[in-house]
């Protein structure tokens, strides 16, 4: 298998598997028969930290606009609702998750799936490009987050 | 003879019936205590410079103790934007008021006067005794350092309350948290609309309170020091919430996970905001209260951000739906 690429989150490394697209939400979309499969991608769950809890506001062959909010996750150090990196329609809920949201953390881009969408998922990054996203939004991540923080250093 | 001790009740914009009756409980437990000087006003944010309740604000000397509907951080730097300043009073009866950790010490250019504003956030409690409780641990405290003094405290008078009943509109312009300011002027590089200045010293102050447009709270967003604070703002991050700021609490990320970043919402407001402006300014001037009229349209100058996109504007109005 081809390396993944390497994001530094500060000192942390994070991975950006090369097999798979990601939406600018940090969300991965791995196509397979009938829609992509989505999950967090490393960043977002370095983010979030432990998930303790994933919810749906959607349910299977429900429709989706991109940037739809769909549910909400709540892990150790954050919450945030979950949006819809595509246009398309909810194919599938991964009950898995739901029951052990552990899952997330131990296996983010495989076990740790969260839903599956159809659409044409015009709006995915490469990983290259999602590198590059990461990057360039990575100061202002920064700052959202010390903002959050207030007087945290 | 020490002072009465100052007591201001504000009134929410649109007091419900529920708030009515608080203030109605709140006024006869402390029109009963004779060593209050209590005075209901209107909503501390909308008042202007110009209005009576300020000049009577900031006729008071001694120590105050303020009862409103926002947060008790948002009281006091409103209080500041009004001149009225003092140290910033701490109460361990009411919890609510002391998740915030005490301001880290400014570089030496805030000169408070030596007296103390207690702030309370009427939201706190739906029934007036842990205010009327707090009120008289701190009217007790005080009249335990005048009679250590020798003095009495003065009683006379009958106690009643004055109500000073202007009637104003309601206002929108940011509070500047100076304990936090570190005077970087994101602020006044980013607002669009000429609200923020600098004084004589070169330090940022809110130059055009009322040449802020309503609902818009980009700069708060832009400030890498959380230190704008719109006080009717639905996020209470924004509002002042000094609990959204501690250690230990958890970030809401659905801004970052929203797959917008904080400098495009920004942008988006304040592109919203100016489209705003310019909608308002093309159905004619609309008489608003303590701005200047306004005399040329917003330029689209080379500062101007890019168009806002669709898909932005969608995730605004969502972000905004979603109160986080």
């Amino acid at each position: 298998m081809t390396k993944p690429l390497v994001f530094l989150m500060g000192r942390t490394p994070v991975f950006v598997p090369v097999d798979r697209r990601y939406g600018r939400n940090h969300m991965w979309a791995q196509e397979g028969n009938g829609g992509f499969r989505l999950g967090l991608s490393a960043y977002a769950v370095r983010l979030l930290g432990d998930v303790r809890h994933v919810e749906w506001s959607v349910k299977e062959g429900d429709a989706a606009d991109e940037g739809m909010p769909l549910g909400y996750v709540e892990a150790s150090k954050a919450t945030s609702d979950l949006y819809a990196p595509i246009a398309g329609r909810v194919e599938a809920i991964d009950a898995e998750v739901l029951a052990r949201p552990s899952l997330v953390n131990t296996n983010p881009y495989d076990a740790g799936w969260l839903l599956s969408m159809s659409g044409d998922g015009q709006p995915l990054l490469s990983p290259e490009q999602y590198l590059a996203h990461l990057e360039a939004a990575w100061p202002l991540a920064q700052r959202l987050l010390k903002g959050q923080a207030g007087r945290q250093p | 003879m020490t002072e009465k001790i100052a007591v201001i009740l504000s009134k929410d914009r649109k007091a419900s019936p529920e708030q009515e009756a608080l203030h109605a409980q709140l006024l006869r437990g402390l029109e009963r205590r004779a060593e209050l000087d209590v005075t209901v006003l209107p909503h501390l944010y909308d008042l202007a410079p110009e209005d009576p309740s300020v000049q009577r604000l900031r006729a008071i000397s001694g120590d105050l103790i303020v009862l409103g509907w926002l947060y008790p951080r948002s009281t006091y730097w409103v209080l500041d934007a009004h001149g009225v300043r003092g140290r910033l009073g701490r109460t361990t009866s009411m919890p609510e008021e002391d998740a915030d950790e005490p301001p880290p010490s400014r570089h030496g250019k805030r000169v408070l006067p030596d007296r103390t504003l207690w702030c309370f956030d009427l939201r706190a409690h739906d029934r007036p005794e842990a205010y009327l409780a707090a009120i008289e641990r701190i009217a007790g405290h005080k009249l335990g350092e005048a009679v250590a003094l020798g003095e009495a405290i003065a009683a006379e008078g009958s106690g009643e309350a004055a109500i000073l009943d202007e009637s104003i509109g309601p206002r929108w312009y940011p509070v500047v948290d100076f304990d936090r300011c570190n005077n970087c002027l994101e602020c006044l590089n980013f607002c669009l609309f000429g609200v923020y200045g600098l004084d004589a010293a070169g330090a940022i102050t809110v130059e055009q309170p009322d040449a802020c447009r309503p609902g818009c709270p980009a700069c708060a967003r832009v400030c890498p020091q959380a230190a704008i604070i719109f006080p009717q703002h639905n996020d209470p991050a924004i509002a002042g919430d000094p609990r959204t700021s501690l250690a230990g609490l958890k970030l809401d990320l659905s801004q970052l996970l929203s797959g917008i970043s904080p400098s495009e919402l920004a942008a988006a407001e304040r592109q919203q905001a100016a489209a705003e402006e310019r909608r308002r300014q093309a159905a004619g001037p609309i008489e608003r209260r303590g701005a200047a009229p306004p005399e040329q349209a917003i330029p689209p100058g080379p500062d101007a951000p890019p168009p806002a996109d669709e898909r932005v504007d969608r995730l605004v109005d969502g972000l905004e739906q979603l109160d986080l």
